[in-house]
This record gives structure tokens, C-alpha cells and sequence, in this order.
């Protein structure tokens, strides 16, 4: 299941990247993160997922990075703190929904939640697999973790 | 005409509100959740919502049944995440006229009020 699941989530970041930038994306390969591994950067942008398929996938990196995103996406846009804060959360909201029809009624999406600081934790289901995505000199990390009921 | 902007998300509203601008349609408020858009769709008496459907308090299609109790002539655009076709469909029945898919461009904006107005 995991290969397949990760693949939806590699494909749609791919196409998120190509909708909103307009610009090339790398997606790495997805690896393990161990038990004690924690990958959170300036600002984490969250979903919880429930139903058939339960855990949550969580975006984090630089704020720099998001500023960046929101202004490709829209380059009047004010750039403040909260638009930026609000754009973390907004992209794992379009990546998981974006998810969903791999798996039908199973897959119900949490509104975004937001976190900042890189000294925190987020606990989530195992196995959680980091995702790393480069974008025009920024750095990101999705973090999936998913599991069948 | 007059558009109300439904989405949680001040991104979404922010880049809404600018691309509808351009092209000539007058925004007559924001709505973060479902209770909000329905309260200001009663006192604004918007012509055109785009609503998002995964909000707090009150989600889209909830907000979209009662926002059409209280005056069925008003368009409607669903605007969301959500990628089951299931979901499309039932907006479509609970008398949505349109939906696009987030991520969305300009163009994609732009094109589906378009179609909503003619």
C-alpha cells in the first residue's frame, strides 16, 4: 500500500508545483523517517485524515519558502505573516484534497492547522515517510504518514 | 455583479478578489466559514459566491443548501481541494452551477465565472 499511497502524494505535490509556480519542482525519493526523526522547519502546514485511511500529511520549511510560493501563485498578494502562515496550511489542504480520489469516501480531510517553530513535535502514525521537494532554491519536506484502518 | 469570496484560506481570498477585479465584478465581501457566508449573503445580497467546501463551523455544501433556501437565483462556484468526483456531484445537486478544483490559475478563475454570468 505504501509505495502506491506515496506516489499519489509525490504526483500531486508534482502537479501543485506546475499549477501554482509555473516552474520546475524535484521530488525526491521518499525515505523513512526512524521513530525519534522529526522534520519541522520555521512553518508546518498540517491535515489530519480520518476514515478508511487514517493518520495525517504535514508540510513544513522555511518561511522564506512559503513567501516565495504565495507570491507566484499571486504576486499582488500582501505577503504578510498571516498570508504566509496561511499559505502553509492551504497548500497541505490542496495536496490531501487533492489526494482524496485515490480513495473514494475512505478519505476525509481535516481543515489546515498551523504550527511554527522547529522545536516541536508532531505525533503521527507509523510508518511517516519524508517526501523532500526542491523549488527554485528552497527546501521542503512533505511528511506522510497514513495507515489502513 | 456583486460577488461574496467563501474560503478559509486569505490566500485563496486574496487572489480571488483580484483576478474577479480585474475583470469587472465588484466584491462585496469575505466569508471565512459557512455561518459567516450565510450571514452575508442575507445582508449583502450577493448575485455570485464562490464557496470553498472544507471550512470550520459550517462547511460549503452545508452553507451552499442554505444559501440557496434563501434565494435560489444566486450563482454559485464551488471551489475546492476536494478531488472526488462524488463531491462535484453533489454540489452540482444541492445547485451549484459550477466547479473548479483548487490548485486554480487566473484563467481557470476567470473562465468559470465567466460561464456562470452568461
Amino acid at each position: 500500500m505504501q509505495t502506491e499511497v506515496l506516489q499519489h502524494f509525490v504526483e500531486g505535490t508534482r502537479q501543485y508545483f506546475a499549477k501554482v509556480t509555473k516552474q520546475d519542482v524535484k521530488i525526491g525519493v521518499p525515505s523513512l523517517l526512524g521513530g525519534d526523526e522529526v522534520f519541522l522547519a520555521d512553518i508546518t502546514g498540517a491535515i489530519g485524515v480520518a476514515g478508511a485511511i487514517q493518520g495525517a500529511i504535514y508540510i513544513t520549511g522555511k518561511k522564506s519558502a512559503f513567501a516565495a510560493l504565495l507570491k507566484a501563485y499571486n504576486p499582488h498578494s500582501s505577503g504578510d505573516d498571516d498570508d504566509v502562515l496561511d499559505a502553509a496550511g492551504e497548500i497541505a489542504n490542496i495536496i490531501a484534497g487533492n489526494a482524496q480520489k485515490h480513495f473514494s469516501k475512505g478519505f476525509e480531510i481535516s481543515v489546515p492547522m498551523i504550527f511554527t517553530g522547529d522545536n516541536g513535535q508532531i505525533r503521527m502514525k507509523e510508518p511517516r515517510y519524508n517526501i523532500p521537494i526542491d523549488w527554485n532554491e528552497h527546501r521542503m519536506h512533505l511528511v506522510v504518514g497514513l495507515n489502513k484502518e | 455583479m456583486k460577488l461574496l469570496i467563501v474560503d478559509d484560506s486569505s490566500m485563496i481570498r486574496n487572489a480571488i478578489s483580484y483576478w474577479a477585479n480585474e475583470i469587472g465584478i465588484e466584491i462585496v465581501g469575505e466569508a471565512k466559514n459557512g455561518v459567516e457566508a450565510v450571514e452575508m449573503t442575507k445582508t449583502l445580497k450577493p448575485g455570485l459566491i464562490t464557496l470553498d467546501i472544507t471550512m470550520p463551523e459550517l462547511n460549503g455544501l452545508e452553507a451552499l443548501e442554505q444559501i440557496k433556501a434563501l434565494d435560489d437565483t444566486i450563482k454559485v462556484i464551488i471551489i475546492s481541494a476536494l478531488s472526488d468526483k462524488s463531491i462535484a456531484l453533489e454540489a452540482m445537486n444541492k445547485g451549484a452551477e459550477n466547479f473548479i478544483n483548487k490548485p486554480f490559475s487566473e484563467e481557470d478563475l476567470k473562465e468559470a465565472i465567466e460561464e456562470v454570468m452568461e
